[in-house]
């Protein structure tokens, strides 16, 4: 297959279901893993605080759920924060943040994330697409896709709600469609 | 998204600012070229080159292409977790002082400002307060002065007034038409409003409290850091600003003159 490039930045969306399935990832990545990681998923308005306790749970990494205007280093996952949608500003790689309306019924929305983190890292990212039931992050996936990324979904048929992952995949935009553990694997095995 | 290229941005930019007095290149590029390629594509323009001279050409136009391409979306009583600050601590605090002076920057169709209204009615302080309420766009100012608010707008806006420590009900505070609410235009009576543009506008006076909640997002950090010398120019000592929920002052180079007064709600005040 294509690729075997740098990877600058790992993106992960799911939907409020998959906290438990990117915890899993989260924690699996050892002491010192340095590819910053980028996680939108989606939240119940209003409800802001728990997910960052529960998803950092064993992962030695820092979680943070950026500013505005944060800039991103390595060592950290950050996580979209609720009723803002997450972008990255060119150049100056730092997080940009919008009230912009609902994009797919959510906001954070997986598909403006993924998009403007494709525009600026271009084919320097890996996107993941886990378990959840609407489509939003399956044209995301499509952007990273088409800059040259690499791109996986968790395997439909492990996931609780699959529809987010198939929609990625029946636009024929995915590169592997694996378990969990196989993910965890290849972001060990490709990144640092 | 259709990229830009760097040249047909910068010929509209210089030729709004010229014409318009409003600097786009200090906006953040991340929001604003989306904003920019939906608004291409909607009104059917081919090219940066072709809506620059419709704008130029048409102020109306130019007034209905900023309202489309800044970002309006607004709340009653956004994030109660701050507001209960406001009306526990921040108010409460500046309740000796004969006038109360506060700005809303970037105010949008008016929400923050009912808001703050509702909050002085019900701790006594509503006829000390004199509040300006400005904004870069025209229409949303229209709006705000109006105070007409979709129905729809009515659930999310009562459950953050009680939330927010809310003594009644919302709906004390307007009339119900059709499918909009008609906000008691009693509350606007010791507001002025302004259109006043924060990407290359001055001082002109001097508040107590500064709201500027969920607008620096939509500019890039050099506009940024000008904003907030502009704000702190026009704050007193020991006066308060307060930004949005996850907006940060922490990049702005004279931050150590401000304390962290709430670093959770992000209200500062000025020591120095
Ligand atoms: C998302 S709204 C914020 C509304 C309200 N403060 C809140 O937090 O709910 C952003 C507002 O900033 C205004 N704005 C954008 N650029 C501006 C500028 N250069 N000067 C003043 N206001 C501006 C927009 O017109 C819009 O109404």
């Amino acid at each position: 297959m294509k690729k075997s490039r740098d990877i600058k930045l790992i993106v992960i969306g799911g939907s409020a279901g998959s906290i438990p399935v990117v915890n899993k990832i989260l924690s699996s990545l050892p002491r010192g893993f340095k590819t910053p990681i980028v996680i939108c998923l989606h939240r119940m308005k209003n409800v802001p605080e728990g997910m960052k306790e529960v998803l950092e749970t064993n992962y030695h990494g820092t979680l943070i759920e950026p500013n505005d205007k944060e800039p991103i280093k390595e060592g950290c996952a950050y996580i979209a924060p609720s009723n803002y949608h997450l972008l990255v500003c060119e150049k100056e790689l730092t997080f940009c943040l919008s009230t912009e309306d609902l994009f797919n019924y959510s906001r954070p929305s997986i598909d403006l994330t993924f998009c403007s983190i494709s525009d600026t890292f271009k084919d320097n990212v890996l996107g993941i697409i886990v378990t959840g039931a609407n489509k939003d992050g399956a044209h995301g996936m499509n952007c990273i896709n088409k800059k040259g990324g690499i791109t996986i979904a968790q395997n439909p048929k492990e996931c609780t709600a699959p529809y987010m992952p198939q929609s990625a995949i029946e636009l024929n935009c995915i590169d592997y469609i694996l378990t969990i553990q196989q993910i965890s694997s290849f972001i060990l095995k490709s990144c640092k | 998204m259709t990229k830009f290229d760097t040249e047909s941005l910068e010929f509209l930019f210089n030729k709004v600012l010229t014409k318009y007095n409003t600097d786009l290149s200090l906006y953040a590029m991340a929001s604003l070229e989306r904003r920019l390629d939906r608004f291409l594509s909607l009104y059917h323009f081919d090219s940066i080159y072709h809506l620059t001279d419709k704008l130029i050409q048409d102020n109306q136009y130019y007034d209905f292409f900023i309202k489309e391409i800044t970002v309006n979306t607004t709340e009653m009583f956004r994030d109660p977790t701050c507001w209960k600050i406001i009306r526990d601590e921040i108010l409460p605090s500046l309740k000796e002082l004969p006038t109360i002076r506060i700005w809303h920057a970037g105010c949008s169709s008016g929400e923050e400002v009912f808001s703050m209204a509702i909050l002085l009615k019900e701790l006594g302080l509503f006829d000390k307060a004199k509040t300006i309420a400005s904004d870069l766009n025209k229409e949303v100012i229209e709006n705000a002065k109006q105070g007409i608010y979709s129905l729809k707008s009515v659930p999310i806006n009562e459950e953050n007034y009680i939330k927010s420590g809310g003594l009644f009900s919302l709906n004390k505070y307007y009339t119900v038409k059709d499918n909009t609410i008609q906000m008691d235009s009693h509350l606007l009576e010791n507001v002025k409003f302004m259109r006043h543009d924060l990407s290359t506008g001055i001082p002109f006076s001097k508040f107590d409290i500064i709201l500027c909640r969920n607008v620096m997002i939509y500019f890039n950090k050099t506009l940024q850091e000008n904003v907030f010398q502009l704000f702190q120019k026009s704050l007193f000592k020991n006066s308060f600003i307060i930004i949005g929920k996850k907006e940060s002052m922490a990049y702005y180079t004279n931050a150590r003159e401000f304390s962290e007064y709430n670093e959770a709600e992000k209200i500062y005040k000025l020591i120095s």
